[in-house]
């Protein structure tokens, strides 16, 4: 998937200039050093994880502010969503009226972008309304497996 | 074994002028200005009841109060602050990058005056951080991620090899690897030999060696350690004295204490008082040592 691609989903059209550095797309400033084999230069942007990308935290921010749709979480909710847990119509605060099987950004009080999911049910469901694709918390648990994977071999 | 556990270190301290005083732990933190202003990130935590104190003699830093994980919040996963030593926050405060700079961090991971760098710089000019450890670089790389340093450039490699990039660093951080001290893990003196400490004293020789080769003449290299052992401190920048072309300037923080010049009945380089030594059971830190060279 590329870049542009990723950001379709969210409904942005956009092109963007990047470079692959081990498994990462970056906005690279100094391309001097591409040629050294580094393993992370310039801006991140997005990071290669099996068929899909996963975004920097810095270019969730991006896309928070021009995707579509969104929903606007209570506190207690954005606690629950960056453990990695699905959203729930009661931790809504407010949205901009997505449809079912959109592709949302999921932002806190502060309008800081905590992720993104897809909308499953409508905002009346008792059930799970935006099932979790991203949170920002990824970054920790990505860091805490390959510790444990360290630790383990 | 006779060159190990407290009691060796207690009396190598004390001829020294230290003492072994175990201190509280203190979380400190320094506000990410890449991303927030100190007053905005203040506020924001207030409100959650965190209490906060400035670090006085710090830029961003701050000791914080709070019953619950500051590693794991919103503010913390979107790069708004690193939780940082007190001590650990004070090298790149000397070294001073500026945002014209072409800077090298050294021996980078897990991160955090790599940040604090990008920070100083503006996320202007060039940073090279190098680590040589693979286990290191995920914490790295998370690191610059979330607190958006966007002019930074990591190498997994011995720093040595930044002489391949042909380049003359205005200024060098050497955050040395070093043996630590009593105070950063558990059984420390247990773990900890004198031939371990000496060991690790000729890496970090190599290291200066190899990081004053790529020092523009009349750059900056700032050395610094979280060991109390004069063989990773001031015997270190005696030998860079006495066999690198560098000159000791003066470290000029409040904090801490002048490098010792004699050491166990040996006399040192004078100059050696111009670095800055931090005794926990005196500056309430972790153990720091902090030097600044400027090649000739």
């Amino acid at each position: 998937m590329s870049v542009e691609e990723f950001l379709k989903l969210f409904g942005i059209k956009r092109k963007i200039e990047t470079q692959l550095v081990s498994r990462s797309y970056f906005i690279v400033k100094d391309r001097q050093f591409l040629g050294k084999n580094p393993v992370y230069s310039g801006e991140c942007i997005a990071h290669i994880r099996g068929p899909v990308l996963i975004p920097s935290t810095t270019f969730l921010q991006q896309i928070g502010k021009e995707a579509r749709k969104h929903v606007i979480l209570n506190p207690k909710a954005e606690w629950l969503y960056i453990c990695g847990r699905d959203v729930f119509a009661k931790g809504i605060a407010s949205h901009n009226n997505p449809a079912l099987g959109d592709r949302v950004v999921v932002l806190n009080q502060h309008k800081e972008c905590l992720g993104y999911g897809d909308m499953t049910a409508p905002f009346t469901d008792t059930r799970v309304v935006i099932k979790r694709l991203f949170d920002i918390g990824d970054l920790l648990r990505r860091e805490r497996k390959t510790r444990k994977v360290r630790n383990q071999s | 074994m006779v060159n190990a556990g407290k009691e060796f270190f207690r009396k190598r301290y004390e001829a020294l002028g230290g003492q072994i005083e175990e201190i509280p732990h203190i979380t400190t933190l320094r506000v990410n200005t890449l991303k927030i202003t100190a007053k905005e990130l203040v506020e924001r935590l207030e409100k959650l009841g965190v209490k906060l104190e400035r670090i006085p003699f710090t830029k961003n830093g701050y000791t914080v109060q709070s019953k619950f994980s500051l590693g794991a919040i919103t503010e913390y996963l979107l790069g708004y602050y690193y939780l940082q030593e007190t001590a650990s926050q004070l090298p790149v405060e000397v070294l001073d990058p500026k945002p014209t700079d072409i800077v090298l961090d050294a021996c980078a991971a897990p991160g955090g005056k790599t940040t604090q760098i990008a920070a100083h710089m503006k996320n202007q000019g060039t940073l090279i951080a190098y680590d040589l450890k693979e286990h290191r670089i995920p914490s790295l790389l998370m690191n610059i991620e979330r607190c958006g340093a966007t002019n930074t450039t990591v190498f997994q490699d011995h720093a040595a090899r930044a002489v391949k990039l042909k380049i003359q660093f205005d200024k060098i951080l050497l955050d040395a690897p070093c043996a630590g001290n009593y105070l950063t893990e558990a059984g420390w003196f247990e773990k900890r030999t004198l031939e371990g400490i000496q060991i690790s004293s000729e890496i970090q020789k190599r290291l200066l060696e190899d990081t004053i080769r790529v020092l523009k003449q009349g750059g900056t290299l700032v050395y610094s350690t979280c060991s109390l052992e004069p063989e990773e401190n001031e015997l270190n920048i005696q030998w860079a004295l006495d066999n690198l072309p560098v000159k000791l300037e003066k470290v000029s923080l409040e904090m801490g204490e002048p490098g010792l010049t004699e050491i166990f009945g040996k006399k040192l380089n004078p100059d050696i008082a111009l670095c800055r030594r931090f005794w926990p059971h005196k500056t309430k830190t972790e153990g720091f040592f902090i030097a600044k060279m400027v090649k000739q």
